[in-house]
């Protein structure tokens, strides 16, 4: 764990001068950018709570992403279960608008797992009866996902009173930003209880993963499937129940987004938190706890990369992404340095 | 024929990790046209030898001679420059790739230039015809027996001009029939004026094929032998450092004994039929032998009776009395069956494992390591640290990983854990594949103390001498039919060869 950290500061100590280094060809003081940047994600309560509100998606599809490697699958469809997840919840939300906050929460963030569940098992499922690759299968049941997802949208929960590819408000027993401490903490920025829940959810899934029976069997089956059939582990059900939990997982970037802090499903809101949740468990090694800080490493970044286009002059918005990803490579670099390895 | 100068010479080698020294003050030389035998426990310091004479490793100290001069080899590449070539235990070929491709890949011709197909192929035939080695050089090499894969690394180092070729545990994966043939090449090889060193502690093989042999033990040479001057009990005694003791198996009187597990009509589904009417039983508290050359229905028999669901064959089988022929694993093992399977690496373990971990397999539905599906951390190391006590193994940690282990100890930890809680029903195969000699006779042990607690074995097995030991009965297949069934006191090596073969008794 030390030596992670260590690690870590290591590679984005290299990635910053990488990054200072970029600015000053460009002609921009590599102090000034680093400035904008440390301030960006750090220099107020409300810059942090951003940064904290950038992450919390990335924690839930980061552990989506974890999930399945863990059982020994490239779940690329993170994008579509959280499409249709969140939108499971959203409408569940607008049919049952009265309920208190207590019991429809949860229950709309429940529905909305059960449907990214189902959306991430039938990639499972698929693997048991026909042997498709999961990568292929997730990837077309992202498309599929997005078209479902914009025809409901725009045909049957489409808002009468914009012209934007939105639902109509859910109601405020369920849109609960006003009163949420985490808001009124971090003085308006839009985060909410919804990054309690991801710290819990990714607890959760540690604890799964490492304590109990199922997910002893995950990652059996995730290290050798031909020894966990041996060892009389179902490969099918185990696979299956991965790909539900990895869907289920992704669905809940709705607790963040829509009732922690849009409320309303509007088309195309995920700027692809499911592909970027890819990077972050590969970043993390799909350990749930490390999940938490690359999530938030990652939702600084942004945040800063977001500004440096607008406070700089020579560093754009292009630029900016650079020298973001810059930052991230020299990180997953240091994390995976071994002594002494040799090509 | 060892009048000539020495082909390699060491003098006073050394190697230390640490304050550890895996070899101390070797010298020894070998000279052309000689197969000389190593041989050592596991840990004795072969590899680390080797790897000195293959260039992998730098000696502490000490000198290497090649022809006369001293040397200094600093990577393999450099020993293959100067003509020394090894073949490893696991061997180093693209399964994709034909004979001849892997051949080319490993002359390391560069990336841009046309492969040159033709003038490779010529030299290899020419090769092929001249050391006696039968091998299609067109076939994907994972599409080969393991036994044509070996002969292609041989290839490799003779299309290199190694003069001095390195075997590293040759026989650990042939059948006894291969096993003759690779020792009809290294003759052959022997009579080109190759060099040859033999690294092994399969002690019957070195003393058939070795002129020479080195005895390694805590990484000093302890004894060398003219082959010839010496026995199989001496060498055995000078590796082990004891004078070691092979208990005597006694058969178990089974006249009366019920029926545990039966098989009666078993052949495969596919046309290709792997498996051919295959019936047997094994009763309470005997082992029963399958023996047979490699590839003739024994991993499709081991699949289709460890996981009939998913290995659906025609026939019945029958366990504690129910007909199992649709069970799951799973259902299999709450049973009480326990599999030592085929392949360790692949199907027994799972290598980045801690040894703690790696005890919960196949015990992951057992109240005493799960409680309302928690692991139950401290029963699960305080249980698996006493099973590994008592099988000795070494070291006797949880924490390390199963890579950290040596194969023997692998072993033993896959044993320790299948004979917990004394299963009724065991199939073990190859339970003694590559492991040391102490490691063997610990298994046949456990193995044996099954059977007194009135358990049942299926043992299939490649090494005669292990299924003449331990079984109560035999039986031989050959292309997936039973060929004949022997019972203990009527083993003989000659009778069970043939049928092997395919002939008649």
């Amino acid at each position: 764990m030390k030596d992670a950290l260590l690690k870590t500061l290591a590679g984005l100590i290299f990635g910053f001068l990488g990054a200072a280094l970029i600015s000053w060809i460009v002609g921009e003081s590599p102090l000034f950018v680093m400035k904008v940047m440390f301030e960006s994600a750090f220099g107020s309560v409300y810059n942090f709570g951003l940064s904290l509100f950038y992450a919390t998606p990335l924690i839930f599809t980061g552990l989506s992403v974890a999930i399945a490697f863990h059982a020994g699958l490239f779940n690329i469809g993170a994008e579509g279960q959280l499409a249709l997840g969140a939108l499971a919840a959203t409408c569940f939300a607008l049919w049952f608008p009265s309920l208190s906050p207590w019991l429809g929460i949860p229950l709309a963030l429940l529905f909305g797992a059960i449907i990214g569940g189902f959306w991430g098992w039938i990639a499972g499922w698929l693997k048991e009866k026909r042997g498709s690759h999961e990568v292929i299968t997730t990837i077309m049941l992202n498309f599929i996902a997005a078209a479902i997802v914009s025809w409901l949208v725009t045909k049957v929960y489409q808002s009468p009173i914009v012209q934007s590819p939105e639902t109509a408000e859910i109601s405020e027993h369920y849109f609960i930003q006003e009163r949420d401490p985490l808001y009124q903490i971090f003085d308006g920025a839009p985060i909410s209880i919804a990054l309690l829940f991801a710290i819990g959810l990714a607890i959760g899934v540690w604890v799964l993963l490492f304590k109990t029976k199922l997910g002893f069997e995950i990652r059996a089956l995730g290290k050798s499937e031909s020894t966990a059939e041996v060892s009389g582990i179902s490969s099918s059900k185990v696979r299956q129940i991965a790909m539900f939990l990895a869907g289920a997982c992704a669905s809940f970037v709705s607790f963040a987004e829509i009732i922690g802090s849009a409320g309303k499903y509007r088309l195309g809101f995920s700027p692809e938190y499911g592909f970027m949740g890819i990077a972050v468990a590969l970043l993390a090694r799909n350990n749930p706890i490390g999940i938490l800080f690359s999530a938030f490493l990652f939702g600084a970044l942004h945040k800063g990369a977001a500004d440096l286009d607008i406070e700089t002059e020579f560093v754009t918005r292009d630029l900016s992404l650079v020298i973001q990803s810059l930052i991230l490579i020299a990180v997953a670099i240091a994390i995976e340095w071994k002594k002494g390895r040799r090509a | 024929m060892s009048n000539l100068s020495p082909v390699i010479e060491a003098k006073n080698l050394s190697k230390a990790f640490g304050s550890f020294y895996a070899n101390e003050n070797i010298s020894f030389s070998i000279p052309k046209g000689e197969i000389l035998g190593i041989i050592g426990e596991n840990g004795a310091g072969k590899s680390t030898l080797m790897k000195m004479l293959y260039g992998q490793l730098r000696p502490t100290s000490g000198q290497i001679h090649i022809d006369g001069k001293e040397t200094s080899l600093t990577s393999p590449r450099d020993a293959i420059a100067r003509g020394i070539g090894m073949v490893h235990q696991h061997f180093m070929l693209a399964e994709n790739h034909s004979a001849l491709e892997n051949i080319i890949l490993a002359l390391g011709i560069a990336s841009f230039r046309l492969m040159p197909h033709k003038s490779v192929r010529k030299r290899l035939e020419k090769l092929c015809s001249e050391f006696g080695i039968s091998v299609d050089l067109e076939k994907p090499v994972g599409e080969l027996s393991v036994g044509q894969q070996q002969s292609i690394e041989i290839l490799k180092l003779l299309y290199l001009d190694s003069n001095l070729l390195i075997f590293d545990e040759p026989t650990a994966v042939l059948s006894p029939n291969e096993i003759e043939n690779f020792f009809t090449i290294l003759r052959g090889l022997r009579e080109a004026g190759k060099t040859i060193v033999v690294i092994s502690h399969k002690l019957k093989e070195i003393l058939s094929i070795s002129d020479r042999v080195i005895v390694l033990r805590h990484g000093k040479i302890v004894a060398e032998r003219t082959t010839k001057e010496t026995n199989l009990g001496e060498l055995a005694d000078l590796m082990v450092g004891a004078h070691f003791e092979r208990r005597e198996v006694i058969a178990s009187n089974l006249s009366a004994a019920t029926t545990v597990f039966e098989v009666k009509d078993l052949s495969s589904i596919e046309s290709d039929s792997r498996l051919k009417k295959i019936s047997f039983r094994v009763r309470e508290g005997e082992i029963l032998g399958i023996a047979g050359v490699e590839g003739n229905g024994q991993s499709e028999l081991i699949r289709a009776l460890m996981n009939p669901i998913k290995y659906r064959a025609k026939g019945e089988i029958t366990f504690c009395e129910k007909n199992v022929s649709a069970y799951s694993t799973l259902e299999l093992r709450s049973l009480g069956m326990s599999i030592l399977p085929e392949n360790r690496i692949k199907e027994a373990v799972i290598l980045d494992w801690s040894s703690r971990d790696n005890f919960l397999l196949g015990h992951q539905n057992k109240k005493e390591f799960i409680k309302n599906s928690w692991i139950q951390e401290q029963a699960l190391g305080e249980k698996a640290l006493a099973a590994y006590k008592e099988y000795d193994l070494r070291p006797l940690s949880l924490t390390h990983h199963l890579s950290e282990f040596s194969g023997g100890n692998q072993q033993k930890i896959v044993v320790a854990r299948e004979l917990w809680n004394q299963p009724k029903f065991i199939i073990a195969a190859h339970p003694t594949r590559g492991v040391d000699i102490g490691a063997i006779e610990r298994i046949h042990l456990a193995i044996q103390d099954v059977k007194k607690q009135k358990g049942s074995v299926l043992l299939i097995s490649s090494d005669l001498d292990e299924l003449f030991r331990l079984s109560d009965r035999l039986l031989v297949i050959c292309g997936g039919l039973v060929r004949g069934s022997f019972t203990k006191g009527e083993f003989s090596e000659e009778k069970v060869g043939r049928l092997m073969g395919g002939g008649q008794t």
